[in-house]
């Protein structure tokens, strides 16, 4: 049940980001040139092939719903420049769904980020052709890429220099850099969306963020201008915020659970800085994100053996008292009880105990006695009470839960006209832990 | 011998086939995984994997047949120091011998002929505990190196196309397929992959003789 959420979840945010990936293409397409086009569906139809290929190869069934590798080839293209050779893509992305996907195992399973791998791999093997920047609006010839390049501004600032491009074409996409990931308007503007059909989680992307930011500002490294710009700069020239938006959310490389997620984007954003600062190439969060995808299941083990350990705990604390738990939600600690409380209980207690209380409790109030005979006397009390409570209350709740378990049971029994006692304490066990929580 | 016969004896004593197809069937190097150090790091082109398949050839067999006739008596423990010591001595003769016909050439690869004194290629033998007989140290040494010979080569020339997009130095695509095949991480995936489509032609060939001998037992032939 749990599997098939998960695959569907998994297939739903592939759909979505084939769809995030259109206004990008877009973009690309309006400020280049329709090789753009050209560029991406190569990269699809190769993806696809090798997928089909592969699964042929293998003698498995072909997946027509499995758009990992489509949504891999389109991210890898929007970080190339439009100048690319088109053999360049068909390799690389070919060599990366073979390699990083399906010798591991295929959907779903695969360690490593498709789009990162390709980036890299592309990086490692044609540097001049990957790191080369077309002037936008300039014409591009649509077979073979000739155009007119200029240095990025992530370049320029590697080179000690600083990128004169104003904030609103920096937002806008309006300079010299790789096809997509530079509309930082349009990229957040997909990102919100994305968030908002929850179809990817904040904790990632901005933890990812707010490290690039925080080491920006803390440790500028463009000479001569503010914190603010050197920010600017830092953020806006490259694809920090691309990274952050489609590709720190991928459901088989990231961790699943909240808090390694934002572990993850730490560990990330900080390597993406790192390897930005002190690396040979700019596309240092690719890099980042391949070294961090290797710990990505121990970070998810780590916190979840918390989250397990603890509903263990509180499990078997639940199961072998079976009364704490329920008394802790309904009634508060008695070692929380104020000496006023204690008190109030002792008299009411003893009110209803007697017939003529009142008289007696008058008397026993009017009595003289010494202040540390008064104490001794009011903890013991106290504490028979308590434990007569917490017996009374044990009784209460354990028949409660006994009642509970029937009622369950009677629910699994009716249902499935099958006496299954294990799937219906399994069930039981499941609603009450629930229920604990 | 007919053909049923000849496959039903390689069916019926597979191992025994495996053991004596050293090219193809066991192939020290895409089926064993010997040797893989230097040839992902030198077998980059033609002309290194023929260096490389030239020192194997004058070490892996010469070597086999000194500690054959040497280590017959021996205990396993002094076996293992006197592989890696004939080793080297055989290596010191053959590099002299390599230089003195092919010059400087021969030392093109720098660091990584000598590292083949101690690969598992030429000293894994010492870990057996059965005595090699002269005749089989002669016959088993030949036969790993035509396999080594094979895959190195067959290694160089594929990686040289992918890297360079020539062969033996000759021009033939006028753009590099896979640049990273010049490296040695380039190297070891390549090598990977080609093992992959080793084992998948194996298990091919025994499929097919599974399927001949089917036919054979049920008269269709």
């Amino acid at each position: 049940m749990t599997h098939t959420k998960h695959i569907k979840t998994s297939q739903q945010h592939y759909d979505y980001m084939l769809l995030a990936l259109i206004p990008l293409i877009i973009c690309a397409c309006v400020i280049y040139s329709a090789r753009v086009l050209l560029i991406c569906a190569t990269a699809f139809m190769t993806a696809r092939i090798v997928d089909v290929a592969t699964a042929v190869a293998r003698k498995q069934e072909i997946d027509a719903g499995d758009k990992s590798s489509a949504v891999a080839a389109l991210t890898f293209c929007m970080m190339l420049p439009v100048s690319v050779p088109l053999y360049i893509v068909v390799v690389t992305v070919a060599v990366t769904i073979l390699v990083g996907k399906h010798i591991f195992g295929g959907k779903d399973v695969y360690p490593f980020n498709l789009a990162a791998l390709a980036m890299c791999m592309a990086a490692v093997n044609w540097p001049e052709e990957v790191f080369k920047a077309v002037t936008p609006m300039t014409g591009v010839n649509f077979w073979t890429g000739a155009a007119q390049s200029s240095l990025t501004g992530s370049s320029q600032i590697k080179l000690g220099g600083l990128p004169y491009i104003s904030t609103f074409d920096l937002l806008l996409g309006n300079h010299a850099a790789a096809m997509g990931s530079a509309f930082v308007l349009v990229i957040v503007s997909i990102g919100v969306f994305l968030l908002a059909t929850k179809h990817i989680t904040w904790h990632a992307p901005v933890s990812f963020l707010a490290t690039c930011i925080v080491f920006s500002v803390v440790f500028p490294r463009i000479y001569g201008v503010s914190a603010i710009d050197s920010l600017k700069y830092e953020i806006l020239c490259s694809a920090i915020v691309f990274y952050a938006v489609f590709m720190l959310n991928e459901p088989a490389t990231t961790p699943k659970n909240p808090r390694a997620k934002i572990v993850f984007g730490i560990l990330t954003g900080l390597l993406t800085m790192l390897f930005r600062y002190f690396g040979s190439y700019e596309i240092g969060g690719c890099f980042a994100l391949l070294l961090v995808n290797a710990t990505e299941g121990y970070w998810d083990r780590l916190f979840d053996k918390d989250t397990i350990h603890s509903a263990e705990e509180k499990l078997s604390s639940a199961l072998k008292i079976g009364t704490k738990q329920p008394t802790e939600h309904k009634k508060p600690e008695p070692e929380a009880k104020t000496e006023k409380t204690v008190k109030a209980e002792k008299t009411s207690e003893k009110h209803t105990e007697t017939a003529n209380s009142k008289k007696v409790y008058k008397k026993e109030e009017k009595q003289p006695v010494s202040k540390t005979v008064k104490t001794a006397e009011k903890k013991k009390s106290a504490k028979d009470k308590r434990t007569a409570k917490e017996d009374a209350l044990s009784a209460t709740t354990t028949l409660d839960i006994i009642s509970r378990a029937e009622d369950d049971i009677d629910q699994v029994m009716f249902s499935t006209q099958t006496i299954d006692m294990e799937e219906a304490l399994r069930a039981f066990e499941e609603k009450y832990n629930k229920g604990g929580k | 011998m007919d053909r049923r016969e000849k496959i039903h004896n390689e069916l019926l004593n597979w191992d025994n086939t495996v053991r004596k197809r050293k090219i193809t069937l066991s192939n020290p190097v895409f089926i064993k995984g010997l040797a893989l150090a230097p040839l992902a790091l030198a077998a980059t082109t033609v002309k290194n994997s023929f260096i490389l398949s030239v020192m194997v050839i004058l070490l892996l067999t010469p070597t086999r047949i000194i500690t054959s006739l040497i280590t017959r008596h021996m205990s396993v423990p002094l076996k293992t120091f006197f592989y890696p010591l004939v080793s080297a001595l055989v290596f010191g003769v053959a590099y002299y011998g390599m230089y003195k016909v092919m010059g400087t050439w021969a030392l093109s690869l720098g660091l990584y002929l000598p590292v083949l004194v101690v690969d598992p290629l030429i000293v894994k033998n010492f870990e057996k505990t059965r005595k090699e007989s002269f005749l089989y140290s002669i016959i088993n040494g030949l036969r790993n190196t035509g396999g080594f010979v094979v895959a190195c080569m067959l290694l160089g020339a594929i990686r040289e196309l992918l890297a360079f997009g020539t062969f033996a130095g000759k021009k033939i695509m006028a753009v590099s397929l896979l640049p990273m095949a010049q490296h040695s991480f380039g190297g070891f995936l390549i090598i990977g992959l080609m093992s992959a489509a080793w084992n998948v032609g194996v298990k091919a060939y025994k499929d097919k003789l599974e399927k001949e001998a089917a036919a054979y037992e049920s008269g269709v032939k």
